[in-house]
């Protein structure tokens, strides 16, 4: 089993406040582009787990049912340094004991965060709206892994691989 | 009901940066945050292309695309579903993206990094209103009120200057806009001239600079609003206008640059609408602000009409100044009177290198505006005329006003403002249309400086 693509530290910073982007695409070829409310990732770290409403992101989980593949990016507005991750499938799943406090978390941290860059208090918890509808769990195991932040280096692969 | 762009322009300001989802030709999607997304027009957006990153890889094979964007106080979401048609790498787009580029590039300290190579235009194929309350239509009563008020003072003003100051304190009263330049072109020096200020420490009215120079100069060239939210060192003037002038000796000959350019140290907002008539550019008017974010989508779409409104009266009243021809025979065997006696001379020295005057060693103005003047003083000291029509000055070639569009009333106001600011004992003093007098409180004596051989 080759090893994980994440290590450590950038799982950590996964979890921290970074804003959280999910995109698939259609057989068509029509992108679908969602917010993430939030991130789990496995003790092994090889299993990410992102959350978002359902009603608000149908293309998105009918492409993930479609067994098609999945990107998320997770970006911090501060530093502007991001990483994207890439699986060619995911799996939608029901959100385990200790998830409402991991969305919960991340919504304080986001909040906490863009308040530090001037957002109003109430900004980061309208964006990451919950409702109406049902947060579900998105789990995928990445095969790519990019750097992402602005700039020419932009799109170099961690972990070793491409 | 589905939102039309123009309702959520205000998403695509930036203050929340915005995401594109791209796919490529196998299917593999794609998010990244942009920099820009500029509002094109009612059906089609902009955005910025920096580098070949997977994003560009992915529009240039499979079109389509779905862009994120959000409102920056209510956090409400929207996804514009768009579809690739081309890439700008010059033209008026391209110039307005790339200023705004630099500026943003400024702000995060990535100058270096954000280039613009290319301005891509999208197709907007449906919107979609994700989560958050929906935009409110855009409040148009007090923008409406506005625009009418000034439109009004434009249309009241008969004379250019009039035109000029209306705007100015239009733009102040209605818009609480306190710093405000209005520069017209100057087509065969492809320069821009100012001819009214507010809210400086001085006028700046006679100032120049080149086409292509800061924002204002770029507007002018490329005939197209930019609108700066956090200003940016590329488009600061002193900068631009240095290296414009080292690169052009002829131009840097030719420019005006004994007055210096109105202009706000620590601006932060800029907006530089063009003036246009009759497909033609006219000038440009110019705002700014020490606060970010200052300007939105609504103060340019007010500027762009009053401008045009500007225009056409700038147009109309530079022409309207010969109506008075009739009655020039008359104003020509008028004579001058005296300067009381016992009042000091005033020795106004003229450079025939580039028309520059001179008033007792300072400097007052040059180019055409100086030739005029010197014209008149010399009428003034030779044959004791003090009446004059704008038709004689549009007559005589040695003044160097263009065939076509002379702008010769925009000239005279400039030579008016300069010689009041001064105050030189010299002013000029309409006494009807297209009829003026050369009012001398002084003995003048006049040296004229000929072009020095090479």
């Amino acid at each position: 089993m080759p090893s994980p693509l994440i290590d450590a530290s950038q799982a950590a910073w996964l979890q921290g406040p970074v804003s959280i982007l999910i995109a698939t695409a259609d057989a068509g070829g029509l992108p679908a582009l969602g917010v993430g409310l939030g991130v789990r990732v496995s003790a092994d770290l090889r299993r990410i787990t992102v959350f978002a409403l359902d009603t608000v992101n149908r293309q998105i989980l009918d492409d993930v049912r479609a067994g098609r593949g999945i990107a998320v990016a997770f970006t911090h507005s501060g530093s502007t340094r991001a990483i994207q991750l890439k699986a060619p499938r995911a799996v939608i799943a029901a959100l385990e004991p200790g998830d409402p406090a991991r969305l919960d978390a991340h919504a304080a941290s986001l909040a906490r965060e863009w308040e530090g860059q001037g957002q109003t208090p109430g900004f980061a918890h309208a964006y990451l709206v919950r409702a109406p509808g049902t947060v579900v769990a998105i789990e995928l195991v990445p095969e790519a892994a990019f750097e992402q932040s602005p700039g020419p280096s932009a799109g170099i692969a961690l972990g070793g691989r491409p | 009901m589905t939102p039309t762009l123009d309702a959520i322009r205000d998403c695509l300001e930036g203050v929340v940066p915005s995401a594109v989802a791209t796919s490529a030709a196998d299917g593999t999607p794609n998010v990244a945050y942009l920099s820009q997304v500029e509002y094109v027009d009612r059906e089609h957006v902009a955005l910025s292309y920096q580098f070949f990153n997977k994003t560009r890889r992915n529009i240039l094979d499979n079109p389509r695309a779905v862009v994120g964007v959000v409102h920056p106080s209510t956090a409400t979401v929207y996804r514009l579903q768009v579809r690739y048609l081309r890439t700008d790498t010059e033209g008026p787009l391209f110039e307005r993206m790339r200023a705004k580029l630099a500026s943003i590039a400024s702000y995060t300290g990535m100058s270096e990094v954000f280039r613009l190579r290319g301005a891509d235009l999208y197709r907007v194929e449906a919107i979609e209103h994700v989560s958050g309350p929906r935009t409110p239509p855009t409040t148009r009563g007090p923008w409406l009120g506005a625009l009418r008020a000034i439109s009004d003072d434009l249309a009241a003003a008969a004379e250019l200057g009039a035109v000029i100051d209306a705007l100015l304190d239009g733009l102040g009263r209605e818009l609480g806009i306190a710093h405000a330049s209005v520069h017209l072109l100057d087509a065969p020096r492809g320069t821009l001239y100012t001819v009214g200020s507010r809210g400086y420490g001085s006028s700046g009215i006679g100032s120049e600079l080149p086409l292509g120079a800061g924002a204002i100069g770029v507007a002018a060239a490329h005939r197209t609003p930019i609108r700066l939210t956090h200003v940016t060192a590329e488009y600061a003037y002193g900068r631009a206008i240095r290296d414009r002038l080292a690169g052009d000796p002829e131009l840097a000959r030719r420019l005006e640059t004994e007055i210096p350019l109105p202009g706000l140290t620590a601006a932060r907002s800029q907006l530089a609408v063009p003036i246009e008539a009759a497909g033609e550019l006219v000038g440009v008017v110019f705002v700014e602000s020490e606060q970010e974010w200052r300007f939105s989508y609504a103060d340019e779409d007010v500027l762009v009409v009053l401008a045009r409104q500007v225009g056409s009266a700038l147009r109309t009243l530079d022409r309207a100044g010969d109506a008075g021809d009739e009655r020039a025979q008359v104003a020509r065997t008028a004579t001058a009177a005296p300067p009381a006696p016992g009042v000091r001379r005033a020795t106004v020295r003229h450079y025939a290198e580039d028309d520059s005057v001179f008033v007792d060693g300072e400097y007052l103005i040059k180019g055409v505006a100086g030739a005029i003047l010197w014209k008149l003083v010399r009428e003034h000291e030779q044959a004791g005329r003090d009446q004059f029509t704008n038709r004689e000055l549009r007559l005589d070639r040695t003044l160097g006003l263009p065939e076509i569009a002379d702008n010769l009333e925009a000239r005279l106001v400039l030579l008016d403002r300069r010689l009041r600011e001064r105050d030189v004992g010299l002013q000029l003093e309409k006494t009807g249309r297209g009829r003026f007098r050369l009012v001398v409180a002084r003995p003048l004596e006049l040296v004229d400086v000929p072009v020095p051989e090479r």
